[in-house]
């Protein structure tokens, strides 16, 4: 699809979209800076191993119109929440079931994206959106998604969920946007899910904007589980004050081609994040993984740990950058990238970057390519087990260890059925567990 | 106890030991670059046609290509054309045959710049075969080395003397459209070393070379070719350190190495070209490919490297691994003091079954240095049982100092094995205390530290070289920490 | 030799050295106990010109000079020594090279004539003798994947081969075992001499049985609350600290 095509869909819809006219300069200036840099293409370095080119040329309808949905607690169970979660479905973008009623408290606000472009402007400055191609597409097509505020000093004990279900049956383009921010000294968790798409090839090119101020802690899950052919791509782009804390765990089963861009701007001292995340993919799937650590305020430290299972034709990539900023001091990063490849047309390409400008610095990051392990292997068949367990066993071993409290019980089932895993049989660790 | 950064930054300040411009009558060509120049340095040198062709295919191709961005590195940008692309010491016809015949001013130089060629040729049983600008001017030990069997000459002489080794190797490894630099160096290189060594023979003796740049905007362009024949072994040394001189000049090399089966070859390097002043004025601009090729079954190439000059290094000797159970290996250190910069690294391109790298590289950043390491290790779907271990560390010392990390790990096959660690960090505190406890200086503790920092290099390094490394590195480093 | 007079330090905004005072003479061997916290590995840091502590109040003399005013290389010429709690790594260096590098910068600071590879060797041979450490340990890092044992034996053998006027031994004997308890002792015990002084860092009163100490004094909450011969030790080993800490704070 050409940038020109778009802009015809924009300039037709323009007037209906939500947020008025101010709104509308912005989506205007978003498109032109998409419209200047284009699709991304391979030559680009941050896009190195991942190919738009069948996005780039597809058609997609941009407005999808809204579907008939008869059952979202349905979905809800589908993707494994709770009946009683406090949760808002989505469904091609179209917000079509509230189940938080009062469930979190006063402490937070729900509104949706189209009432909150309308009271409180665009999400993102346009200014932001340089090198952001797909975000800038984003802002200028934004209608659906969510902003969540939660108050000063509040603590939600309960976690949020919400879900984006891909129905259509066309080849459509949703772009939804979700603002996150977080007062000071309040904590939130907050578990976003990407699902459904089946067999049908469409298209979610989401934004997240997620803003802690001074002492706030945020626990932000997100988990995609699409179907074989869903194509998605999102920035989540964080900002934390002083002394704020993010923990973003990242889940990817499914999809076609998925490309996930996080960026954590550490912009007080005293900020922290540990971003961690599961790279699941096989059979032609293409996941990359995209994380950038800006350390720009002293006394700050980050901590990425990633890991990914890759089976027979899948391909991953980790991309993650550590930058530490002239003048700051204090400054501690981590960052580890560990891969298992599980057949022989299994590839990983990974990238665990460092650029530092300041001496007060402990950086280090670790990067491991490999099969499992020889001796654990042998050391479990020498217990009895046979080796198809022993591989089961420690291949969903590998993906535990970062899973630990996981709010998506389910990866086990999806790891199990995704590589065809053998488990022994009387370990009382059975998948569904 | 000073040991704060701002302190560590006040030590810089050497000035650079080797500066100083030897006045030789040259025979030059004008400044410009278009076919005639190649044509006539192809003439000058009486090249066969085969090498002239390859030369114009070369031009052609570079004409095309666009100077690479991409490294973590700046500069003014380069007028090609304001580049002399030959410069001879005069009369190469009477080049001299013996030590006796060079130029006593040349000699002189070399006093100058601490190499005793005499001496150290006799004493440490060194070949030498040195390269003044851009030809080579004397080569010894000759006889003992032809004795054996190795052919070790300029590469000028090579293509006289053994036209069908230099056809049927040169390009294979580095081929002349491969990149920007290494595509002008192949329409153009000049001079540089060239050495075979035969079936089964081990080289009897380490070969050196030092380089020297020497002409007022006079590019260089050195090519070296070493081929190890079945079964052989060789290590060649290279070292060079480039007179005082306020314009930047450009150095383009190439260097192609190529490892049959069961071959070794040992590549070490010590480079302390004129890294410009201390405010980032001047300085040489060092962009080489060099490349090696383990052509056969359990060969191996080593590539040691101790980089404390130039202003701006681009420069990622590299391994294709090719030949099952083929080896490859990098060691490095690599110093950006002052406004230096380096954008440095290896490329492991894992083909054989079973083939094995290793990479150690030590960064140093001080003063405004920017130091950055890229490498690249990539496991194809052949290269069944393929490992890599990369450690790769960097020490800061000051706040105005950079260092960069830029690892790209490409796996495609299940049974191979990567590790890749890395660290960066000020030099400890902890350890600066527990030596200046023990009565050593503050400079001499940061010395001793960072040459424990480096120590896995080193002793990489053949001895005589070791020895001179280090105490490169320690003046390199003076000032830098205080 | 050493006099120490209501020494004041602090880190950040705690003060760990409350008026500390003290007076070791030549020859002397004194035992600095404590309960954790207490103090006394700061005052050996302190003593050795460590960077991050702050000195409010008091002064430090040694040999009649103002010990304060010297950075770490000038107190180590001028003949003092700190065995490290926690001997630091140092991955590159070998052992010899450090020690040999040590030994000629203070042997170069008093005017003698530094001594060459040969001499070096002789001098070192016996001390590793005494210290029952193998040869290969010359060429290994400094400390570098040294077990505790280990690194506590280097610090002796430095310590040996420096020879000292004053040596602070900071918690030599903590992580060692019966045997290498012995050695350490040893070592120390052929350094003791009219001219030598030591003081010694400790926990437990165990070393304190081999290293007879002339005086003992206990440290809490920065300060010396109690002096007294080599018995205090026992008595502390048989009681604890807690009744000495809850006498000083009724005093």
């Amino acid at each position: 699809m050409t940038p020109e095509q778009m802009q015809t869909q924009l300039e037709t819809r323009l007037a209906d979209l939500p947020g008025g006219k101010a709104v509308a300069t912005t989506r205007e200036a978003a498109f032109a800076a998409f419209a200047k840099q284009g699709f991304p293409t391979r030559k680009q370095e941050a896009w190195r191993y991942t190919d738009l080119k069948n996005i780039a040329d597809a058609e997609f309808e941009l407005f999808a119109a809204e579907p008939a949905v008869a059952d979202p607690s349905g979905l809800l169970r589908a993707a494994g929440i709770d009946a009683d979660a406090a949760a808002l479905v989505f469904v091609d973008g179209y917000l079509v079931a509230d189940f938080i009623a009062d469930k979190l408290g006063d402490g937070v606000d729900v509104s949706s994206l189209a009432e909150s472009l309308e009271t409180l402007g665009p999400l993102m400055a346009t200014n932001e959106l340089n090198g952001q191609p797909l975000a800038a597409l984003n802002v200028a097509f934004a209608r659906h998604g969510v902003r969540i505020q939660v108050s000063a000093g509040s603590q939600i004990g309960e976690p949020m969920h919400l879900l984006f279900v891909s129905e259509s049956t066309l080849p459509q383009a949703c772009q939804p946007q979700i603002a996150i921010d977080i007062g000071a000294n309040a904590r939130a968790e907050i578990v976003i899910h990407f699902a459904g798409g089946g067999e049908h090839s469409s298209w979610v090119n989401a934004l997240t904007r997620v803003a802690l101020d001074a002492g706030a802690h945020l626990r932000l899950s997100r988990i995609q589980d699409y179907g074989s052919a869903q194509t998605h791509t999102e920035l989540t782009d964080a900002r934390l004050g002083a002394d704020a804390a993010l923990q973003v765990l990242m889940i990817d089963v499914g999809g076609a081609l998925v490309r996930n861009d996080l960026r954590v701007r550490l912009s007080e001292p005293g900020a922290s994040c540990e971003l961690a995340g599961l790279l699941l993919c096989a059979d032609g799937q293409h996941v990359d993984d995209h994380i950038y650590v800006d350390h720009i305020a002293a006394h700050t430290t980050s901590e990425q740990r990633f890991r990914s299972i890759i089976g027979a034709h899948g391909r991953g990539v980790f991309s993650g950058k550590v930058a530490v900023h002239r003048g700051t001091r204090g400054i501690s990063a981590e960052q580890s990238s560990d891969n298992l490849l599980l057949a022989d047309t299994a590839e990983i390409n990974t990238k665990p970057e460092l650029e530092i400008y300041a001496d007060d610095v402990k950086c280090s990051h670790g990067a491991t390519v490999g099969e499992l392990d020889e001796s654990q292997l042998f050391y479990l068949c020498s217990r009895g087990i046979p080796e198809a367990a022993a591989r089961g066993l420690l291949t969903l071993a590998f993906a535990r260890t970062l899973l630990a409290d996981s709010v998506w019980p389910q990866i086990d089932d999806r790891l199990v059925e995704k590589f065809g895993l053998a488990l022994p049989a009387d370990i009382g660790w059975s998948p569904s567990a | 106890m000073a040991t704060d950064s701002k302190d560590i930054a006040g030590l810089v300040g050497r000035k650079y030991q080797h500066g100083f411009v030897t006045d030789i009558e040259e025979d030059r060509v004008p400044p410009g670059l278009n076919e005639d120049v190649v044509r006539l340095i192809s003439a000058k040198k009486r090249e066969p046609e085969f090498l002239t062709e390859w030369r114009l295919k070369a031009y052609r191709h570079w004409l095309t290509m666009t100077e690479p961005t991409w490294a973590q590195v700046s500069y003014e940008p380069i007028d090609y054309q304001s580049i002399s692309y030959y410069s001879a010491p005069k009369n190469p016809d009477d080049a001299p045959k013996s030590l006796d015949e060079v130029d006593p001013k040349l000699l002189e130089t070399y006093d100058k710049l601490g190499i005793p060629l005499h001496e150290r040729a006799r004493l440490a049983g060194v070949a030498v075969d040195a390269v003044f600008d851009s030809v080579s001017v004397a080569t010894t030990f000759k006889k003992k080395l032809a004795e054996a069997g190795v052919i070790f000459c300029s590469f000028s002489e090579a293509v006289t003397e053994h036209p069908e080794l230099v056809r049927k190797y040169l390009g294979t490894v580095v081929p002349y459209r491969d990149n920007f630099f290494a595509t002008l160096n192949s329409a153009v290189f000049s001079d540089g070393s060239f050495v075979y060594v035969p079936k089964g023979v081990r080289c009897p003796m380490e070969l050196s070379t030092y380089f020297r740049i020497n002409a007022a905007n006079t590019g260089q362009f050195e090519r070296t070719l070493i081929i190890a024949d079945e079964g052989s072994y060789v290590s060649y040394l290279e070292g060079c350190t480039a007179p005082m001189r306020d314009e930047n000049q450009l150095h383009a090399a190439v260097v192609e190495l190529v490892a049959l089966e069961d071959a070794t070859i040992k590549y070490s390097t010590v480079q302390n070209w004129y890294p410009g002043d201390e405010n980032g004025v001047g300085g040489i601009y060092n962009f080489v490919t060099k490349r090696g090729d383990c052509r056969g079954a359990n060969s191996k190439i080593s590539w040691t490297q101790v980089e404390t000059g130039s202003a701006i290094t681009w420069k990622y000797p590299s391994c294709v691994l090719r030949g099952d159970n083929s080896v490859g290996e990098f060691y490095s250190v690599a110093v950006a003091n002052n406004y230096q910069q380096a954008d440095t690294g290896t490329k492991m391109i894992h083909i054989g079954r079973d083939t094995r790298s290793t990479i150690i590289s030590k960064g140093i950043s001080a003063g405004h240095g920017q130091n950055s390491y890229r490498g690249l290790v990539r496991i194809m779907p052949t290269a069944h049982g393929a490992r890599n271990y990369t450690q790769c560390d960097s020490l800061l010392l000051g706040d105005q100092c950079g260092a960069h990390t830029f690892p790209y790990i490409e796996g495609r096959e299940r049974s191979a094995h990567i590790e890749h660690e890395a660290t960066t960090s000020k030099i400890s505190e902890d350890q600066l205390f527990y030596c200046r406890q023990r009565g050593l200086s503050e400079e001499n503790a940061v010395n001793l530290i960072v040459n424990g920092f480096c120590r896995e290099v080193f002793k990489e390094l053949p001895m005589e070289f070791a020895v001179e490394a280090q105490n490169l590195l320690n003046v390199s480093l003076e000032g830098a920490v205080g | 030799m050493l006099v120490i007079d209501g020494l004041h330090v602090r880190v950040q905004d705690r003060e760990i050295l409350d008026g500390l005072s003290l007076s070791v003479g030549p020859g002397e061997v004194h035992a600095i106990m404590g309960p954790n916290g207490s103090g006394k590995s700061t005052l050996a840091q302190v003593l050795a010109g460590r960077d991050g502590y702050e000195i409010t109040a008091g002064r430090v003399e040694y040999l009649g000079e103002d010990l304060l005013a010297l950075s770490p290389e000038e107190r180590a010429h001028a003949g003092l020594f700190l065995a490290f709690q926690y001997p630091i790594e140092i991955p590159g260096v070998n052992n010899a090279y450090l020690l040999k590098a040590a030994l000629n910068a203070q042997r170069h600071a008093r005017g003698e004539p530094e001594l060459d590879a040969f001499e070096f060797m002789r001098v070192i041979k016996d001390n590793m003798k005494l210290m029952q450490i193998h040869e290969d340990f010359l060429t290994r890092s400094v400390n570098t994947g040294f077990s505790g044992g280990e690194k506590k034996r280097n610090e002796i053998l430095q310590m040996l081969t420096l020879r000292p006027r004053l040596a602070v031994l900071d918690e030599t004997d903590s992580g060692l075992d019966v045997d290498a308890l012995k050695v350490v002792a040893n070592g120390i015990n052929s350094l003791r001499d009219p001219q030598r002084s030591m003081i010694l860092v400790t926990h437990y009163e165990r070393l304190l049985e081999l290293v007879e100490p002339d005086h003992v004094h206990v440290l809490a909450r920065g300060k010396i609350v109690r002096s007294g011969d080599h018995t205090l030790a026992r008595e502390l080993d048989e009681r604890g600290y807690e009744w000495i800490q809850q006498e000083a704070q009724s005093a």
